[in-house]
Formats: structure tokens, C-alpha cells, sequence
């Protein structure tokens, strides 16, 4: 065997950034339809490394809803690293901008970054999420070809082509080739399209 | 961007590995890896307020990164 860690009885077997996105998710899921993207999706399918972030995005929902939903997440032990107003916090999403929660008397990750539902793209992939029994996690994720497309034709850092890779391997045999070429001719249309637009 | 290949091949060997193994033989390594990163910052941070000096900066972390307004 090559690792010998040993379990404790009783004791969870989710490492520290599972745990906070499990708490975090349960109180979202109660408000809104979202999904966990991007490297989280990679290091829950067991890529070896960490992160500081797990991004999410969740629909487009009105102020009142927001409110709702904030005083939950603030009540489940969290707190919002940019104001301590709902409002000033709704404002940024509503902006188009990320905001980020961590747990209550802290500033340190793991740290969740959420953002609206921006365009179509975004869209289809909470319409296609999907959870994976793989990783032993009761999130809603989307799906692993979006996740590949967007890390080879968009983030393309040199930890995303390695994600992608896993991911590949991981699934192997199972990945529908058309369907990640698809969305990377949407994400060239929608997004690529816009950065070189702002240049 | 220049990929190198060794950085490849272990993605493949380590990704094979979880994909052909139990989850009780791969997932302590990556729970232990994830785990150490956490607690490491927080040991860091902890030690950091042991002087007065590193109080100093560790309050200037503190407000770089909560960008809190004066609302409390």
C-alpha cells in the first residue's frame, strides 16, 4: 500500500476544504440552484493539490432573496471578507462581481467565491449540473466536459491543463469529445469574444 | 505555454491511481496534503501574533484582506 494514513474511528473522513464547502452548500441549496466549478471539481476527484478558493455560481436572484439567503450563510458561521452590509454585498453580485464568504472570526481560506449566472454559458451548466458519486460528496457540480472546455480554452494556467488532464483520466472512455468542442466554440463567442472586446 | 513532460506524465500516473484504487487507499494522502495547507497558514498566523511586532503585521493583513467598512 502506498499511503498508510490512518483513519481514526468516528472521526470524518472529509479533509478541511470538503467540510466547508458541504456546510456551505447545504445552507445555498436551501435558496437557489447552484454549482461548484473550476478546481474544486478536480481536487474532489483527487487531484493532488489544495486551493484557496472554490468557486461557485448560483442563479440570478432578486435583492429580497439575496437578503434571505445572506442571513442564513452569516448564521451558518460565515462572513462576507468585502462588507458586513447585505446590501453593499448584493451590489457586487449584481455588478457582475464575485463576492467571498469564509468562516465567521477568521480572514483565512478556505474562502468561497460566488457569482451570478452571467450569460447563456453559465446558464446551461447549473441546468446540466450534476453530483458525482466519485467523490463522495453530495454537491452539485457541473458537468466534467464544461469543466475540461473551460480550463483548455479559457483559464489555461498551467494547473488548469493539469485539472483538465486528470479529469480526462479520470473519466476515460466517458467524455464526449463533440460536446467540450462545442463549448469551447461557446466560450470563444461568449467570452473570449468580450475580454478581446474590453482590450 | 511550454508543458513539461514529467509534470504530465506524474498527472497521468497519480490520476490512474485514484481511478484504479479504492478511495481508502488515495483519499488520507490528498485529505492530509489539502489539511496541511490549512493548518499550516493558520499555525503561521497564530505564531505571527506571538510578538508585536508580527501583531503589526498581522493586523495589516487582517484589514488588507477584510475590506470591512466602518459599519460595526
Amino acid at each position: 500500500m502506498i499511503y498508510n494514513y490512518k483513519m481514526e474511528r468516528g472521526v470524518s473522513d472529509k479533509n478541511i476544504l470538503e467540510d466547508f464547502t458541504i456546510k456551505f452548500c447545504k445552507i445555498i441549496e436551501k435558496h437557489v440552484k447552484y454549482i461548484v466549478v473550476s478546481g474544486f471539481v478536480a481536487i474532489s476527484h483527487g487531484r493532488s493539490r489544495s486551493t484557496e478558493d472554490i468557486d461557485m455560481i448560483i442563479e440570478r436572484i432578486s435583492k429580497d432573496k439575496f437578503l434571505q439567503m445572506h442571513k442564513d450563510i452569516i448564521n451558518g458561521g460565515f462572513q462576507c471578507i468585502q462588507s458586513r452590509l447585505a446590501e453593499d454585498i448584493f451590489e457586487y453580485l449584481d455588478k457582475g462581481d464575485s463576492i467571498r464568504y469564509v468562516k465567521k472570526g477568521t480572514f483565512l481560506p478556505p474562502e468561497m467565491e460566488i457569482k451570478f449566472a452571467k450569460d447563456m454559458l453559465d446558464e446551461l451548466q447549473i441546468k446540466n449540473r450534476r453530483k458525482f458519486p466519485f467523490t463522495g460528496l453530495d454537491i452539485w457540480f457541473s458537468d466534467i466536459e464544461t469543466n475540461i472546455a473551460f480550463k483548455e480554452e479559457l483559464l489555461k494556467g498551467d494547473k488548469d491543463y493539469k485539472d483538465a488532464d486528470h479529469l480526462r483520466f479520470i473519466y476515460k472512455d466517458q467524455i464526449n469529445e463533440n460536446l467540450i468542442n462545442e463549448i469551447k466554440k461557446m466560450i470563444k463567442n461568449l467570452r473570449l469574444k468580450e475580454k478581446n472586446d474590453k482590450r | 505555454m511550454i508543458r513539461d513532460k514529467t509534470h504530465q506524465e506524474q498527472v497521468e500516473r497519480w490520476a490512474n491511481f485514484v481511478r484504479d484504487n479504492p478511495r481508502e487507499k488515495w483519499k488520507p494522502a490528498i485529505d492530509a496534503l489539502i489539511n496541511s495547507q490549512y493548518n499550516m497558514a493558520a499555525k503561521f498566523y497564530k505564531n505571527l501574533q506571538k510578538t508585536s511586532e508580527g501583531r503589526i503585521i498581522y493586523e495589516r493583513l487582517k484589514k488588507e484582506r477584510l475590506k470591512l467598512k466602518n459599519n460595526n
